[in-house]
């Protein structure tokens, strides 16, 4: 594999998913759209923090979901890092998860579970 | 109810040790246990009527501001910014108490430091529970904080350092736990320049004064060299230091001057207001001077603590209370007689309350792994001294006593057990034990110093200052053998190791290529291949998590500087260096391992199975795992009860545990740190057998997707120890644990009826005896039968104060999640005879 610049890579990973230019902006963070990555059933909250990341399920690595046309690329090794309040609306492969407990703690699952204020009451 | 020896016999018998533990204390005590907010997570959320403290990221926030303009180099900014925290932060004295300070501006609150991370910080803003109302004014505050810290935290200033890829993998959450921060972690202090009573606040101002007065004549001399030019760095350094002692100091004297006031109007009781002038006298005098009597060290001591913990987050608490508090209280106790053992119980029990109710914000991560707690405030009792005579004292046995008194989950207790610890003070551990505190972990001192010395090369007297950096690891309190940071990314979900073997590296849960690209599984002809994949996939995990930490570490000075730490180590006053300079630390990192005993007992199980008996193929098996067993039960359940399991002295499957203990060591001393020190491996979990369930998939064990992983970091899988203690310990036996890790954690339960009276404590002193025989370095207990556990899962509001040992760690078994308690009861009951 061709190797990316720092830039590229950061922007493809989302490793810098929280800095300004790369996420979304902080008065953005209540904006909870109709169909949010964080409630579809391919989504993948980011075990690792609850700061709004996930990585999808079925998409790869390269696809963008918010532009327009969308971009969808289903062939790849690393899944598509979004941000749990990305705007799906333009997603096809977008399935709303039927949560079974919105309790944090007790549904440890991190497929099921969604640990941000913003999606508490969804 | 009245307290009667009877009342308090009858509840002995019904092991309602809390209950005993209210009655016993005195009314201080019982008052302060009762006021104090409880700070860890339930699970993984942080409990109700906690709130998010926007007292001190404000100020931090409006510091930085104003200092934007000025030609201070980063560190004196730093400084200035902790320095404007402590000088303006709102103090108070909670009633009754003896010993003040605290990190929030009121006792509800979890600080929060916005400089750290900016991931941490936009999970404040994406908290579900805890930000304080009305929200809308405070979400306008957050976002104003985390929106001028974004591009500007630690983590920030450090990701473009790092390497992306392992970046990346680490923030996947799935073989990580933690970021390579030097202002996140735990940090160790030199105890034996800044506790041993010879020197406080003042005296190193004064020698950091003299220094920068030497260091700036010399900078200007007729002469240019690099020395010179690093002289200017180093007076950077030394006046930021000074900054945050004077800091300090002035903390302090704000609390003197609240105590005198409320003392001088307010307070009506002539006791209450002897006591209020007291707290004044003590915080007139420390951290300034040196501490004269037991209040005085133990305030003193608390503050270095809270200084600290402004300045960083630490997730443990390294301490040797009974040693560096000792002499003060030998001499207030028992030579000048001005307090009564009750008295200094109060303070004691006091010192842990106050240490019980320190609480940082921390991330998701942090919080599940460690369910129930702040952090691992681990502290250490007993042990040697370095001279090799024993360190025991009446410390000692005020802590262990006082322990069983206001019987908090943080801090705990581990004690270093060696031949001359007196019979008078293993009685007292052992009714800490028995009274289901589930502390002290027991710790084998001489094979513990053979470690240090053998890993990192402490010298002996060093080795000997030993206390726990975090859970389980040693280090020494001393100038060049003091960690002034583990970084918690160290730690490894080591179950991964054997997973990836079965997929190439490729990471199922979490979509991405992690591990080694070792051939497909099913074109192993031989065990001995497979292992060899296991090794190559080990290799590249351990690098994965170190090499971050590494290059954490060699940024941190320039980055991420930490002036009062180095402020209190003899080692940065001397050199003018940041405390965490790679070039003035011997070294003392290791590897956590979480999850290990997995990759040991599904070895044993593909070894038996596959290749031995012939009963599968990989392939079957690989497509087995890969839909989690799915359609294939009865197979699965071949590979638990048909394949040896680790922990009944069945050489079959110890020998594999021995195989990849011996090639992880070795591997460890190719791993380096930026001391040039080694990398050995420590197999304990805390809570991340369940944290990481989740996100580890199938294995060979017969373990699903899910499913609780085990406990310990040597203990068996709960149940599958089927022979007795014996076995668990002969098993655990056959480990060197000098040469092939750092430590090695096993938990054991033990029944409480069998421990009850002196024959209890007969047998445990019989099994204490064979496990230090064997040279095992630790075991830790629960002593709580699976009624009383099965009880406070049905009615928990009943057992609010009910104790377990996790892991690392004990916790109110109320705060753990449901899937932790049952891990819990499913460990095997050991039955001593």
């Amino acid at each position: 594999m061709a190797r990316m610049s720092r830039d590229e890579y950061a922007k493809a990973s989302g490793v810098f998913g929280v800095k300004p230019g790369a996420g979304s902006a902080v008065e953005d963070l209540d904006k909870v759209p109709e169909r949010p990555c964080g409630l579809c059933k391919h989504c993948l909250e980011v075990a690792w923090s609850s700061d709004g990341r996930g990585s999808c399920n079925v998409l790869k690595e390269g696809s963008d979901i918010t532009c327009d046309p969308p971009v969808f690329v289903l062939e790849g090794k690393n899944g598509y890092m979004m941000r749990l309040l990305t705007d799906a609306s333009r997603c096809t492969y977008y399935e709303r998860n039927e949560f079974i407990d919105k309790d944090g703690f007790e549904c440890s699952d991190p497929v099921f579970r969604r640990f941000i204020r913003q999606l508490r009451d969804k | 109810m009245a307290v009667t020896a009877e009342s308090l016999k009858e509840l002995e018998k019904k092991q309602a040790w809390w209950w005993i533990a209210e009655k016993k204390r005195s009314r201080r005590l019982d008052y302060l246990r009762k006021a104090v907010w409880k700070k860890g997570a339930i699970g993984g959320l942080y409990p109700a009527g906690l709130i998010v403290d926007l007292e001190r990221p404000v100020l931090q926030t409006e510091k930085a501001r104003e200092l934007e303009s000025s030609a201070d180099p980063y560190v004196i900014k730093f400084a200035k910014i902790l320095a404007h925290v402590l000088d303006n932060k709102t103090i108070f004295i909670t009633d009754h108490s003896q010993l003040v300070g605290y990190l929030g501006s009121t006792p509800n609150t979890i600080t929060w430091d916005p400089s750290l991370a900016s991931i941490l910080n936009h999970e404040v803003i994406n908290d579900p529970q805890c930000l304080p109302e009305p929200l809308d004014d405070s979400l306008r505050t957050i976002k104003d904080i985390v929106n001028y810290w974004a591009g500007k935290s630690d983590l920030d200033k450090i990701l473009p350092y790092m390497d992306l890829d392992d970046s990346m993998k680490i923030l996947s959450g799935a073989i990580g736990w933690g970021v390579p921060l030097a202002r996140g972690g735990y940090s160790g202090k030199d105890y034996e320049y800044i506790m041993t009573g010879k020197r406080a606040f003042e005296d190193i101002i004064a020698e950091l004064d003299r220094r920068i007065d030497d260091a700036y004549a010399k900078a200007h001399e007729p002469s240019a060299s690099k020395e010179i030019s690093n002289l200017y760095d180093k007076i950077n350094n030394w006046e930021a230091m000074k900054i945050t002692l004077e800091a300090g100091i002035r903390y302090a004297k704000r609390y003197a001057r609240l105590a005198r006031i409320i003392a001088e109007n307010f307070e009506t009781d002539p006791a209450r207001r002897e006591e209020l002038l007291k707290i004044a006298r003590t915080c007139e005098h420390v951290p300034a001077k040196p501490p004269r009597d037991l209040q005085e060290s133990l305030q003193y001591d608390l503050f270095i603590q809270l200084f600290s913990r402004n300045e960083a987050i630490e997730g443990a608490w390294p301490a040797r209370p009974d040693y560096y508090h000792g002499p003060y209280y030998e001499k207030d106790v028992n030579v000048d007689r001005v307090l009564t053992e009750e008295e200094a119980l109060d303070l004691v029990g006091e010192f842990l309350i106050r240490a019980y109710e320190v609480s940082q914000y921390k991330p998701k991560w942090s919080r599940e792994g460690l369910q129930g707690i702040e952090g691992t405030w681990v502290w250490t009792l007993g042990g040697v001294k370095p001279d090799g005579s024993d360190a025991c004292n009446g410390m000692t046995i005020a802590l262990l006593k006082a322990a069983r008194l206001v019987r908090v989950s943080n801090p705990t207790f581990a004690f270093r057990w060696h031949p001359k610890v007196s019979d008078e003070v293993m009685r007292e551990c052992f009714e800490c034990i028995r009274q289901g505190l589930g502390y002290p972990s027991m710790r084998n001192d001489p094979v513990l110093v053979a470690n240090a010395m053998h890993w990192h090369g402490h010298p002996i007297e060093e080795a000997r200052t030993w206390v726990h950096q975090a859970c389980m690891s040693p280090a020494p309190t001393t100038k060049h053998g003091f960690q002034p940071m583990r970084m918690a990314n160290a730690t490894a979900n080591t179950a991964k190791i054997i997973e990836y073997v079965f997929t190439s590296g490729y990471d199922n849960i979490v979509n991405m290529q992690i591990g080694a690209e070792t051939p497909p599984v099913e074109t192993f002809k031989s065990y001995e291949e497979f292992f060899q994949a296991w090794v190559t996939q080990m290799k590249h995990v351990f690098s994965l998590v170190v090499r971050p930490v590494n290059r954490g570490r060699m940024l941190a000075p320039t980055l991420t500087p930490r002036p009062f730490l180095s402020a209190v180590s003899e080692r940065s006053v001397e050199s003018g260096l940041d405390v965490n300079d790679p070039s003035i630390s011997r070294g003392n990192a290791w590897i956590t391992a979480f999850t290990w005993v997995e990759n040991i007992d599904s070895l044993a199980a593909v070894k038996k199975l596959v290749f031995d008996e012939k009963k599968y193929t990989l392939a079957e098996l690989k497509e087995a795992l890969a839909n989690n067993w799915e359609g294939r039960e009865e197979m699965r359940l071949d590979f638990v009860r048909n394949a040896p399991k680790w922990g009944n002295d069945d050489d079959y499957v110890d020998s594999i545990m021995l195989d990849c203990l011996r090639e992880a060591a070795k591997f460890s001393r190719e791993l380096k740190c930026p001391s040039g020190n080694s990398w050995p491996i420590l197999p304990e979990n805390v809570s991340g057998n369940i944290h990481y369930a989740n996100v580890v998939g199938a294995l060979p064990n017969g373990r699903r997707l899910g499913d609780a992983l085990y406990d310990g970091g040597i203990s068996p899988g709960p149940g599958l120890d089927k022979k007795g203690p014996t076995a668990v310990l002969n098993s655990c036996a056959k480990i060197d644990h000098i040469t092939h890790g750092r430590a090695f954690l096993l938990n054991q339960r033990l029944s409480p009826t069998q421990m009850a009276g002196e024959k209890g404590y007969q047998l445990c002193k019989a099994y204490m005896k064979t496990w230090a025989d064997l040279g095992i370095d630790h075991v830790q207990f629960n002593c709580v039968s699976d009624e009383t556990l099965r009880a406070a899962q049905r009615d928990p509001e009943k057992y609010p104060e009910l104790i377990v040992r996790v892991a690392g760690y004990s916790a109110h078994f109320v705060d753990i999640s449901r899937k932790t308690q049952d891990n819990i009861i499913q460990r095997t009951v050991q039955g001593l005879a």
